[in-house]
């Protein structure tokens, strides 16, 4: 960490070390990216188990795990939020804060940048920001919207474009859409410049969990009992299943026939079913899939007791089991498929970003392991849009660590600083403030604000609402005359020493004397930083909260119509930006 | 009611005795079946009822696949030897000690939005004019948790024309027109890319809501059905209890559970 911190001495304020979780409901993934150097994350159940003799796992411990009969969980994560943070704690403290966790990490030195789903409750965000600062204290946070994350890599290079011009390196991607299919449900993110567009972001609630659960409970009505064995299942579903490209031939394939009737393809599998060979944790420890066979199941084997292993034959369940994500109607969950959602996505947007999203989608998540996935998707998405449009789905080399990598790429963008919010200012401004900072982003617009000062006499203001595209503006807040090349400040009404010494800002706000100034033409006067509203009247401040221009406080001192103007110049800043 | 076909008449004119017409049921009554033998199978249960409890088996098992498999069963959290317990701020206590699901928080915003809604239609219609200007502020980002009410705002707020483009130009420099692009077999259609305002007003949409973000079920394709037993196509029906069944093999094996679910 020390070493980290000195690679950068050119940013004293930021912390050097990150720590980058991706809290998914099923594992949760976790690294430091220190001084620009991005650790290989880990990937760590986010679960506290307990088996069957009643010994309990706290998340990695699971590897010590021997005996998954009939193990039961407890997930602090809810469909995707954390919502008990209880048991979240107990595991973030068992990996990343007690003295002897394998990632420990000291949070005042350290700045945390979460992932979460997409529109989630605000009470459930707070709680978040609530226990990151309160309890943890970590010195600069920024909560953002998982799926945004995966921006922040080289999208071409998955779908092996050549590049036609040297891109910056680490630029957020213009537009990709994103397919996060995960545990507990599977969302659609359409993403421009790596921001996304709230409007059309879906979701099916379908993932990992409802896969299992579905699978259980067919393996429960046709072979035997395994509604306490979900891990089993999981695992069994993890290696077997797959995303048929033709239902209906498979579905053939599968069929015993009717009465009396045996057909070839049943007998002899048909290329299609498969043996599942169950774990009785002594000999083996992890199921094994063969091709199936059918003297292993012969009723003069069983009889002798030769077999010794627990087989499962699994025909059709291989691929009905995935199919729900793309007719979730199959299971009796009354939402629209993937595909379906995407077209509905692509909808809410004006028809000429389609061909750019349609180009790159990217999905991720551990269901976009499942074979088959990708190209039953495109399929389906092709069969929807417009002929003209290039359909082209990608999946990373890591579905599952490519959010994580995402973040820790963000990380190491100068974009992170306009995003995060650190501890002082969570305790300045409270928890209402930081939930509307996140929830901004990377906002797009500024806000433009004509002032009248004295009679004849406009200023147009720029407040820096958000933070704009550019680093060339960015968080500025710039006074022009309504005439654009006379750039007046207006009088002081308190001298003082209205910048930190040492930061290079323009002479007139330096020289706090000054209580009137007249920038010369063309010259331009830059008033850093942020807009603060205390008593309805805004402030132009700084880094510290001090105050830099008396602008707005003067003209609603002012008489006539111009308060009011300025009362709303600032409640649009007010919502934004003030607890 | 099975009445056999005859409906009482309901006449203007009040008599002592009340009037009785043979009259055609054109209504589908689906409960009284054309086939005597099948009736003979049926003890009482018509379609109506089996589609009902089938909705209500679909709407269990989706709950059912839903459920997280550990949920029931609350796993204590290991007593800590080493980790000497802080102290929380009052915050953080009422965090940790909560025990509500995501259910609970759902339905607490739920609550909270239709309050706020009720609210704001409330204080709406006592100012008009604010309400106009809610509606007229481009860049709203108001999220439905913020209970705040908008203070007036006058249409003087614009982008700035002079910030740099949302998107990069191009990287690729355009080949030069050609004589055959405006050729009406050759001609593409693109659709036009946004303008730069139009995209940063779709950036600054609010989010939807949690509710909000699932698509609309619609029902323009019939449902696929599968076999309860084996998983191929469902298409059969058991006249007992109305379980999909693919063929005589499998209404077998599903009649032995159904007799001893329902009876004979």
């Amino acid at each position: 960490m020390a070493g980290g911190r000195k690679a950068k001495p050119a940013k004293p304020k930021a912390p050097t070390t990150t720590l980058v979780i991706d809290n998914g409901a099923d594992t949760l993934k976790a690294g430091f990216v220190r001084g620009g150097k991005i650790d290989e994350p880990r990937i760590i159940p986010n679960c506290i188990a307990r088996d069957r003799s009643r010994k309990v796992y706290v998340a990695s411990d699971l590897d010590k795990c021997r005996d998954f009969g009939e193990i039961q969980f407890r997930r602090p994560v809810e469909k995707g939020f954390i919502v008990n943070w209880e048991a979240q704690k107990e595991i973030w403290d068992h990996e990343f804060f007690d003295d002897n966790a394998p990632m420990k990490c000291d949070p005042a030195e350290t700045r945390l940048i979460l992932g979460e789903p997409p529109n989630g409750l605000p009470m459930l965000e707070t709680n978040c920001d609530q226990i990151v600062f309160e309890e943890y204290g970590f010195s600069s946070y920024y909560r953002g919207i998982g799926p945004t994350f995966n921006a922040y890599h080289d999208i071409q290079s998955m779908f092996q474009t050549p590049k036609d011009a040297p891109t910056v390196s680490n630029a957020p991607s213009e537009a990709v859409m994103v397919i996060d299919s995960g545990y507990s449900h599977t969302t659609i993110t359409p993403l421009l410049q790596g921001r996304p567009l709230q409007s059309a972001i879906r979701r099916l609630d379908v993932g990992g969990k409802v896969l299992t659960n579905y699978l259980t409970r067919l393996i429960s009505l046709r072979h035997f009992d395994m509604r306490n064995d979900t891990y089993i299942v999981n695992e069994m579903k993890e290696l077997s299943c797959y995303v048929t490209s033709d239902f209906k031939s498979d579905m053939e394939k599968s069929w015993k026939g009717t009465r009396g009737e045996r057909r070839p393809d049943f007998v002899s599998g048909g290329g299609l079913a498969k043996d599942y060979i169950l774990p009785d944790f002594h000999a083996r420890s992890k199921g094994i899939l063969c091709d199936y066979e059918p003297a292993r199941h012969s009723k003069a084997r069983k009889a002798a007791g030769q077999s010794e292993e627990d087989a499962l034959t699994l025909r059709n369940e291989r691929f009905a089991v995935p199919e729900l994500i793309f007719s979730p109607a199959d299971g009796g969950i009354r939402q629209p498929g993937l595909a379906n959602l995407i077209q509905d996505s692509l909808n809410e947007l004006p028809a000429g970003l389609w061909p750019s999203l349609l180009a790159n989608i990217v999905v991720v998540g551990g269901n976009a392991l499942f074979d088959g996935f990708i190209q039953r998707l495109q399929k389906e998405v092709v069969q929807r849009v417009p002929d003209d449009c290039i359909v082209r789905v990608a999946r990373p080399a890591d579905p599952i660590t490519n959010t994580w990598y995402g973040a820790a790429n963000l990380a190491n963008h100068s974009q992170i600083n306009k995003l995060a919010v650190t501890k002082k200012e969570y305790e300045e401004h409270g928890a209402a403030w930081v939930a509307r900072k996140f929830a901004t982003g990377l906002g797009t617009t500024f806000l433009v604000r004509f002032v009248k000062v004295e009679d004849g006499i406009y200023h147009r203001l720029h407040l820096a609402l958000d933070h704009p595209p550019d680093d060339l503006l960015q968080s500025r807040a710039v006074v022009v005359d309504v005439e654009g090349d006379k750039l007046a400040l207006p009088a002081a009404q308190k001298p003082r020493q209205q910048q930190a010494p040492g930061e290079a800002g323009p002479a007139a706000a330096r020289d706090g004397a000054a209580h009137e100034h007249v920038l010369a033409p063309g010259e331009e006067e830059v008033v850093r930083r942020r807009v603060q509203v205390r008593r309805r009247v805004a402030h132009v401040v700084d880094d510290q909260a001090e105050d830099l221009a008396f602008l707005l406080q003067r003209v609603d001192d002012a008489a006539g119509l111009v308060v009011d103007d300025v009362i709303c110049a600032c409640f649009f800043a007010e919502r934004r930006f003030c607890g | 009611m099975n009445n056999f076909g005859v409906i009482e008449l309901a006449s203007a004119k009040t008599t002592a005795a009340p009037g009785w017409a043979y009259v055609p049921d054109t209504s589908v009554n689906r409960s009284a079946p054309a086939n005597r033998k099948r009736a003979r199978n049926v003890p009482g249960l018509s379609i109506g009822d089996q589609t009902v409890r089938q909705e209500t088996k679909r709407r269990k098992e989706a709950e059912a696949l839903d459920r997280d498999g550990g949920r029931d069963n609350t796993i204590p959290l290991p007593v800590k030897s080493g980790r000497a317990q802080g102290k929380h701020t009052p915050n953080v206590r009422k965090i940790l000690q909560s025990q509500k699901t995501f259910g609970n928080y759902l339905d607490d915003f739920l609550a909270l939005q239709a309050l706020t809604e009720s609210n704001t239609a409330a204080s709406s219609r006592s100012n008009a004019a604010g309400a106009n200007n809610k509606k007229a502020a481009p860049n709203k980002r108001d999220t439905p948790s913020s209970s705040r009410q908008p203070a007036p705002e006058e249409d003087t707020q614009m982008l700035d024309a002079d910030l740099p483009p949302l998107l990069p130009p191009p990287y690729k420099i355009l080949p030069p027109d050609d004589q055959a692009d405006s050729d009406p077999l050759l001609v593409s259609r693109v659709p036009e890319m946004p303008s730069d305002e139009e995209l940063r007003k779709l950036l600054a949409r609010p989010p939807l809501n949690y509710g909000e973000a699932t698509g609309d079920w619609n029902e323009k394709y019939p449902v696929r059905v599968f076999c309860e037993v084996c998983g191929y196509w469902g298409r059969v029906r058991c006249m007992k209890c109305g379980t999909r069944v693919c063929a005589l093999d499998c209404l077998e094996a599903h009649r032995e559970e159904c007799v001893t679910r329902y009876g004979l």
